[in-house]
Formats: structure tokens, C-alpha cells, sequence
């Protein structure tokens, strides 16, 4: 049984630290709390300055911090690649494509594996 | 040693207090997601009912985690039996598993840290998760009545009782864990 991430952990970060949103809110250069809150229950998504902000005080990576809207937004590009790569393969095959779609392959089957180009040879 | 099966688990453990409830949410016995007390105070059952049905929306958890009211040892009042039995009936509503623990268990899941009282077990949990020292009252006095903040203890043991009885049941049935129903632990 599979338990999904939470879209955000910016609350227990801040439990952690001893914070309160008033206190956050100051952090992030925001008069009140009322965001800090709408970012906690996940009723508003930060934007990438505020992500950053929150990156440098709690010092965790935001993937870790928005683990759940990560997970989701990695699930649906690796879905829209496979969509992706099955429409290149109708087009006539020519070495480009095939690179492109090597490339994109790599990215939904193995998510560390290396894109590896052929050596450029003088002709 | 900690389980990947553990980690997948999103627990939520509430213990209602006379004033409310404190609940705590862990994914995994290392990791405590939330933790706080939800003060009620007028038409008590309902209103406590709501602010559960708000934590089960934000959290999804797998499951609750309650402590065994029906237990013949069990000295709660008659009201916070009825809420005990009243949430388990909610979480089978809205297909989330619900878990009784008894109190003699959470007592024997804590044997090891030497804590024979619900303060010492308080004390050992600050150990193990020191950000929530600053939630833990002084000791109470014999003539004082117990101080609400207790019940975040009382809701972080039950939900590591939880995963304890966890381990101890694999090995004999390989995730035994069902939707839907009830168990005590």
C-alpha cells in the first residue's frame, strides 16, 4: 500500500525549527500570516522566490519540502514524455529523431541513466 | 531497524482529552509529519468530530490510531469513550483503518526506556523527537489537573505503540494490514 507524499512539509519543518507563522511570515518578508498559512494547508502554491526563501530557512532542498506537488509534477511529465515519444515514433525515422527519442526514452526508464552522444568525427 | 513498509504508513494517532484532543501524524516511526491539541469547547463530540474529519482531509492517513476505551483496564470517562468509539466508526466510514491500542501496551512499548509514567514516557519521547521539547509541561503536582499538552505524548505513544506492534506481527503474516476494519493492537 502505497501512501502518497504530502504536497508540501513546510509545517513540520517549521515545528521542527520552533517557528511561528508570524515569525516565518517575517522571514519571508510578509506582513502577516495569513499566506504562511495558505501555503501550509496547501491552499496556495509559493512562488519561486518565496520556494527559494523557504529553501535557505528550513536549508532543505524544495523537492524535499514540496515532496508531494514533485512527485505529482515528475508522475505527469514522464507520462506526457511516453505521449511524446509515441507521436515521434510515427514521424519518418532520421538520425536526429533518434536521438531525441534515445534521450527522452532515457528520461522515463532510468531517471539516472546519462544521455550519451556518439563522438563527433571529422568527416 | 526501521521497515520500508513503515515509512508508506501515514498514521494519525488522536487522544481526546476532558478540554479536546491532541493528535499526531508520522509517516514511519522516525518521522513525526504534525503534532499539536485541538481545543473543544462547547457541544464537545461534534465540533471534536469536525476538527478529526479536518486532519483526516489534510493528512489522508492509512490509519487512526485510538486508544482501547473498550479495554476493561481502561479508566477514561464515559464521554471520551463514546468519542473513541464514534471516531473509529468514522474512520471505517470514510475506508481508512482503525487501530485501538490499549494502554498496558503503550506502557510495554516504553518498558525499555525505563519510563513507568506518562511523564516519563513523555520525557523518552522528547529524547527521540527533541523538537517537541518545548510542547512538554512541568511535571504535574499531585493536586494539579493534567495539563492539556499531555495529550501530544499521549498521541506520539500511542502512534509509536502502533508501528511497534507492527514488527512484532510480520513475521507470523506478511502484512496483515486490511482496509476497513478495526483492529486492536
Amino acid at each position: 500500500m502505497q501512501t502518497d507524499k504530502l504536497d508540501n512539509y513546510l509545517r513540520t519543518y517549521r515545528k521542527k525549527l520552533g517557528l511561528t507563522q508570524r515569525e516565518v511570515a517575517f522571514l519571508l518578508g510578509r506582513h502577516g500570516s495569513a499566506k504562511v498559512s495558505r501555503y501550509e494547508r496547501s491552499g496556495r502554491i509559493p512562488d519561486l522566490k518565496t520556494i527559494f526563501a523557504y529553501e535557505a530557512i528550513f536549508q532543505i532542498p524544495a523537492r524535499e519540502l514540496f515532496a508531494g506537488i514533485c512527485d505529482r509534477a515528475e508522475r505527469e511529465t514522464r507520462r506526457r514524455v511516453r505521449q511524446l515519444v509515441s507521436r515521434l515514433r510515427k514521424r519518418q525515422e532520421s538520425p536526429v529523431l533518434a536521438r531525441k527519442i534515445a534521450g527522452l526514452r532515457a528520461l522515463v526508464d532510468g531517471g539516472d541513466e546519462e544521455l550519451r552522444y556518439a563522438p563527433i568525427t571529422d568527416r | 531497524m526501521m521497515d520500508a513498509r513503515d515509512q508508506e504508513l501515514r498514521v494519525l494517532a488522536i487522544d481526546p482529552h476532558p478540554r479536546g484532543f491532541g493528535y499526531a501524524v508520522f509517516e514511519g516511526p522516525a518521522c513525526l509529519v504534525d503534532w499539536g491539541t485541538k481545543d473543544v469547547r462547547r457541544d464537545k463530540e461534534r465540533v471534536a468530530l469536525e476538527r478529526i474529519g479536518e486532519l483526516v482531509r489534510r493528512y489522508l492517513p492509512t490509519v487512526i490510531v485510538v486508544e482501547d476505551c473498550a479495554n476493561r483496564k481502561s479508566r477514561r470517562n464515559a464521554r471520551v469513550r463514546q468519542l473513541t468509539q464514534r471516531i473509529l466508526a468514522a474512520a471505517r466510514e470514510s475506508a481508512v483503518e482503525g487501530c485501538a491500542v490499549p494502554r498496558a501496551a503503550v506502557y510495554r512499548t516504553f518498558a525499555g526506556t525505563g519510563a513507568g509514567t506518562k511523564y516519563g514516557i513523555a520525557t523518552a519521547l522528547v529524547r527521540a523527537f527533541p523538537e517537541l521539547m518545548v510542547r512538554l509541561p512541568p511535571k504535574r503536582k499531585p493536586w494539579q489537573t493534567e495539563d492539556s499538552r499531555m495529550s501530544i505524548f499521549d498521541a506520539v505513544a500511542l502512534g509509536l505503540t502502533y508501528f511497534r506492534s507492527l514488527r512484532r506481527k510480520r513475521p507470523r503474516s506478511q502484512d496483515s494490514l486490511s482496509q476497513n476494519t478495526v483492529r486492536r493492537a
